[in-house]
């Protein structure tokens, strides 16, 4: 039912909306990510317990999304929020280079999973504000999606939370790849 | 100090043999207290668990399951948000008796189990019908549950990483009334985040609440019939009174000589207004500063719920209420359990769980089994995390025969339907529903457990609904109860006055449904009555105590003298026609029934109390059935305006423009000393006598014994309920009984002359005695003395003391008994003018009604009914405008 007044919403208005998954380690900036986008504020007082959920409208699109906690504890969790993803946002903290090979374990569990193997997924390479942060090129590299995600839309892109850079690009990229699932394609790092 | 309850001194006389560290070691308050944090790296983890870890989350494993990670339930989603703002959990373990560890579902049942349950519950029943509190402890394999009342708060914190810490502690309890502790664990929770996890503090916590001894507030809150009355009043005048402590009335009521002002360790007790509030006098903390000794622990002497809860119906649960009992109606035949989400990310966790926890209230699960066995998990907050386990426990229970009311702050709940058949979000009140009409009848069961108790349970189901009431066209009625809800809403009305609403209902529903139970030609029922009303009804809220043997008497026993006394005094018709008793023996027999049982004990009386402090309103014209009834087009207002107006006992009742108002008035007062006007000389009339005779020679109705196949400990078995007969059974031993043996004999009903003439003097006599059993108590009293008809207490007064006199001249008695409703002319007492000037009215009334009766059959008592009514409502309206 809803799925139809959607589709209709879609042809009278050009409207749709999505859900949005964002995902990463603790620490990486998704609440500030998310908040950035709603609000144009920075929200960093305290970690996430749980998730926060709001809805971003950008262009003809709502945005649903989804942001999950990244706690050791509360990563097996995620698989709970899988459900109706249209798009995968996994943030990464270009800066923790310590961590950057538990977050691509993580990412890689995620995709494997059946319900996102037709995701479309947004890497952010986050607080590229930070001396020594790691481009999303790097990233990019290290993360070897070219090797492993053929069937997948895929995008790299770097951004900074606290100033916004990078998010929109985000959404649009988002926009522009989930009119058509069909279409398959990779796109390198920005 | 105690002297009533043997109860009371076996309890006193336990903690008088304990040393105080003793009785602080048995942790009789609070079993356990734990504290948990959100760690920045590893996200909710358990901390301290003192004196011991919980038995079952003792382990590192369990720890770090996520599943049975507690900690999740102690910082619950979104703690964050709301810094320096408390928040409270709640969550409940239950122990396994043979494993001896907690688990966070309840105990599942095997069928064997249940049988035995079912065959000890009859006994049970049959032996120990009221009294003392009970838990859903019914078939041995369970415990009380431990409740957990969490309290978790975030400080910003400029050190931590993160910028903020979450911490929380929680106290494990099987009080019922664990919403005590908020205050106390809110300032603890406050120190012990500023303390740097000091773990000292939650040691001095812990022992400081068991310092206290509570058996005196444990044994107020287990008085099952002492609740039962009290939850009823639902008067500021009388419950005023009531816990005036300058009075003996509390005292009396709580069978006590004397307040107490400290507990069996010298804890200061302070009774204040309907508060017993405990202060820690005695404890002396370690680290603890002396201002948390000040904190008192406050409970509430009457009991509403199973479960303490302090949020008000109206803000949330009304309207839910008013949308599910309508998806409930809807539900398809076949499915009689029902899974319920709730959610809501914007109300406090506190909020959220106390709503669950007053649907769980209204479904009375804590005080006994909401449908049959089915299983019920009540789960006020559940984290994302408890998903898996709660699909493993629905698929293990049956998912058929299991109903869930779990509360959640999180959406993605909607996404997993398969753990919902209702899902509720508080915050925009809405109601989704999966169970519609074109749902399949008949579903596979996950396993072959639920394979052989969901289709035996189902079976049953369809075998009753296609006997009562869920037929198609039915399906879109608005129910009483969900009428009613819409005045309640309306009226903003308060939790007492909602509950007093539905308690109304719940009788008006049973009396209906015994009703049509009687005239379905079908021989058997395999259902116990709770179920069948469960079943027929289908509006979520059970009083279960309305569904105990002797209760149900009691309300069969108040309703039928209702029909006899509307029929012999005003316009109603005679119900029993063809019964071997006529109306004025029947008026007897319930009478000498009520006095039998307000006579065998206090906790009687009391179930008496209540049940006349609730007895409801007819609103159902004899044979409409209140299962089939549909509301919707009802104008409440109007029908009560068209009652009140009518030749009936409704004419007495006051007046009010409000609906909800007009429908919790007390009437059972009325129908007490209605039966002290009834007229010797009028009843026995040769005319009127005649008229009884004819009414009652119908044909004797059938009412046969049914087969009695189930029954719980709540419910009587519907074969025992419906048979009208046995509601006489008492009066065998007495004259109306052996006039019943002699009338078998010859036509039914038949009643002579002299017989008529000696019953209603019989009939004032009992009236009497129940009234001084009434007054004997200290609510009784105080009721009488509040809501009687004024009218009614100069009768009262008169025939009391005539009476009195009687007694003194016991052997002029016989010669002045059918003369003994002329006090007047009869009495050689004195009496004051005025009295002189009431008891001549009220002869002429009676000279009034008689004359009316002897001239025409017709035209028989209606202008003296009228003008009797016309006394008492003038005299209701003078009273109320007084009282105003």
């Amino acid at each position: 039912m809803g799925n139809s007044i959607s589709k209709v919403m879609v042809k009278m208005f050009g409207y749709r909306e999505m859900k949005i998954l964002m995902l990463g380690l603790d620490n990486a900036g998704k609440t500030t990510i998310l908040y950035k986008l709603k609000l144009n504020k920075i929200k960093t007082s305290a970690p996430t317990v749980g998730f926060n959920v709001e809805t971003v409208s950008f262009r003809n699109v709502k945005f649903n999304m989804w942001d999950v906690g990244g706690q050791d504890r509360l990563r097996p969790l995620w698989r709970h929020y899988f459900p109706a993803t249209t798009a995968l946002i996994f943030v990464v903290d270009s800066h923790d280079i310590k961590r950057l090979n538990e977050a691509k374990e993580e990412l890689y569990s995620i995709i494997s999973d059946k319900e996102m193997e037709d995701v479309v997924l947004l890497v952010l390479a986050n607080k590229q504000d930070l001396k020594d942060a790691m481009s999303p090129h790097e990233i990019s590299e290290y993360l070897d999606f070219k090797q492993h995600l053929k069937n997948q839309l895929w995008c790299v892109i770097g951004s900074n939370a606290l100033t916004g850079q990078g998010l929109v690009e985000g959404l649009s990229w988002i926009t522009n790849n989930t009119k058509s699932n069909n279409k398959k394609k990779t796109s390198d790092a920005t | 100090m105690f002297t009533y309850s043997q109860t009371v001194r076996s309890g006193l006389n336990r903690c008088l043999r304990q040393s105080h560290e003793e009785h602080i070691e048995n942790r009789y308050n609070a079993q356990y207290i734990l504290s948990a944090e959100f760690d920045n790296k590893l996200g909710p983890v358990l901390g301290h668990q003192y004196p011991s870890s919980v038995p079952g989350f003792r382990s590192r494993s369990n720890l770090k399951n996520t599943s049975t990670n507690l900690a999740s339930l102690m910082i619950p989603n979104n703690a964050e948000d709301f810094p320096e703002r408390a928040d409270f959990t709640t969550f409940i373990l239950y122990r396994d008796k043979y494993t001896r560890n907690y688990q966070l579902f309840p105990i599942m049942k095997s069928v064997a189990q249940q049988t035995n349950a079912n065959t000890l519950d009859i006994l049970k029943e049959e032996e120990s019908p009221n009294d003392r509190a009970h838990h859903n402890d019914l078939d041995g394999t369970t415990e009380p549950p431990l409740f957990f009342i969490n309290v978790v708060n975030t400080l910003r914190d400029e050190n931590n990483d993160r910028g903020a810490v979450i911490k929380s502690i929680a106290i494990g309890t099987t009080l019922p009334n664990f919403l005590i502790f908020k205050p106390l664990l809110t300032m603890v929770l406050n120190l012990y985040m500023r303390s740097n996890d000091n773990i000292q503090i939650l040691i001095d916590c812990f022992k400081m609440i068991n310092s206290l001894d509570l058996s005196l507030a444990r044994n107020i809150m287990s008085n099952r019939s002492l609740q039962m009355m009290l939850t009823s009043i639902n008067d500021e005048r009388i419950l005023s009174q009531v816990f005036d402590t300058k009075t003996t009335i509390l005292p009396r009521l709580l069978r006590l000589n004397a307040l107490p002002e400290t507990d069996s360790y010298g804890n200061r007790i302070a009774f204040k207004r309907h508060l017993l509030e405990y202060q820690f006098t005695k404890y002396c903390p370690r680290v603890l500063p002396a201002a948390f000794s000040k904190i008192s622990l406050q409970m509430d002497i009457i009991n509403h719920d199973p479960i303490k809860v302090n949020i008000n119906y109206n803000d949330h649960v009304l309207k839910f209420l008013s949308k599910f009992t309508l998806e409930l109606k809807q539900l398809p035949r076949s499915q009689f359990a029902w899974k319920l989400l709730i959610n809501s990310t914007r109300l406090s966790k506190d909020t959220l769980c106390q709503f669950v926890i007053s649907l769980s209230n209204f479904i009375k699960h804590f005080d006994c089994h909401y449908f049959g066995n089915a299983q019920v998990i009540i789960f006020p907050y559940m984290d994302i995390s408890f998903i898996d386990k709660l699909k493993e426990q629905l698929s293990a229970s049956g998912n058929q025969r299991t109903f869930t009311i779990v509360g959640v702050s999180n959406p993605i709940f909607e996404c997993y339907k398969d753990v919902w058949d209702f899902y509720y979000d508080i915050d925009t009140e809405n109601l989704q529903t999966q169970c519609s009409k074109s749902c399949p009848t008949t579903m596979s069961p996950n396993n072959s457990q639920e394979s052989l108790k969901g289709s035996k349970v189902r079976k049953l189901f369809q075998k009753r609904t296609s006997l009562l009431t869920l037929t198609p066209e039915q399906e879109q009625k608005i129910s009483l109860t969900s009428k009613m809800i819409g005045y309640l809403v309306q009226g903003q009305h308060d939790n007492e006055t909602i509950l007093s609403v539905f308690k109304r209902i719940n009788i008006l529903q049973i009396l209906s449904l015994v009703s049509n139970l009687d005239s379905c030609s079908q021989n058997s029922t395999e259902l116990s009555l709770k179920d069948e009303y469960v079943v027929a009804y289908r509006d979520f809220t059970i009083f279960p105590e309305f569904f105990e043997y002797g209760t149900l008497k009691l309300i069969r026993c108040f309703d039928n003298l209702e029909q006899d006394l509307n029929f012999l005094l005003f316009d109603g018709k005679d119900r029993f026609e063809g019964h071997q008793l006529n109306a004025l023996e029947r008026i007897f027999a319930y009478l000498k029934y009520f006095h039998k049982c307000t006579s065998s004990g206090i906790a009687n009386l009391e179930k008496f109390i209540n049940i006349g402090l609730n007895f409801p309103l007819k609103l159902t014209r004899d044979g409409e059935c209140l299962s089939t009834k549909d509301f919707g087009s009802t104008d409440l207002h109007h029908l009560f305006e068209d009652l009140k107006g009518s030749n009936s006992l409704e004419g007495l009742c006051s007046y009010h423009n409000n609906a909800v108002d007009y429908f919790v008035t007390k009437r059972f007062l009325n129908l007490i000393f209605l039966p002290l006007l009834l007229d010797s000389r009028a009843e026995c009339s040769p005319e009127f006598v005649n008229d009884l005779c004819v009414r009652g020679s119908l044909e004797e109705a059938s009412l046969g014994p049914r087969r009695l196949v189930h029954s719980d400990r709540w419910s009587s078995p519907i074969s025992s309920t419906y048979n009208g007969s046995s509601l006489f059974q008492d009066s065998n031993t007495d004259d109306t009984g052996s006039r019943r043996s002699s009338s078998k004999k010859g036509s039914n009903g038949q009643i002579s002359s002299s017989e008529a003439g000696l019953i209603v003097p019989k009939i004032k006599k009992i009236c009497i005695l129940l009234i001084r059993r009434l007054r004997k108590h200290p609510v009784g009293n105080l009721v009488l003395e509040q809501d009687l008809n004024p009218m009614f207490k100069y009768v009262h007064e008169i025939l009391e003391e005539e009476l009195t006199v009687k007694k003194r001249s016991y052997h002029e008695k016989r010669i002045s008994l059918l003369n003994s409703t002329r006090p007047s002319q009869e009495s050689s007492m004195t009496v004051s003018p005025s009295r002189q000037e009431l008891l001549k009215d009220l002869d002429a009334i009676s000279q009034q009604q008689g004359n009316i009766k002897y001239n025409t059959k017709s035209t028989r008592g209606e202008p003296a009914r009228a003008s009797l009514l016309e006394s008492l409502n003038q005299l209701t309206v003078n009273y109320e405008r007084v009282n105003d």
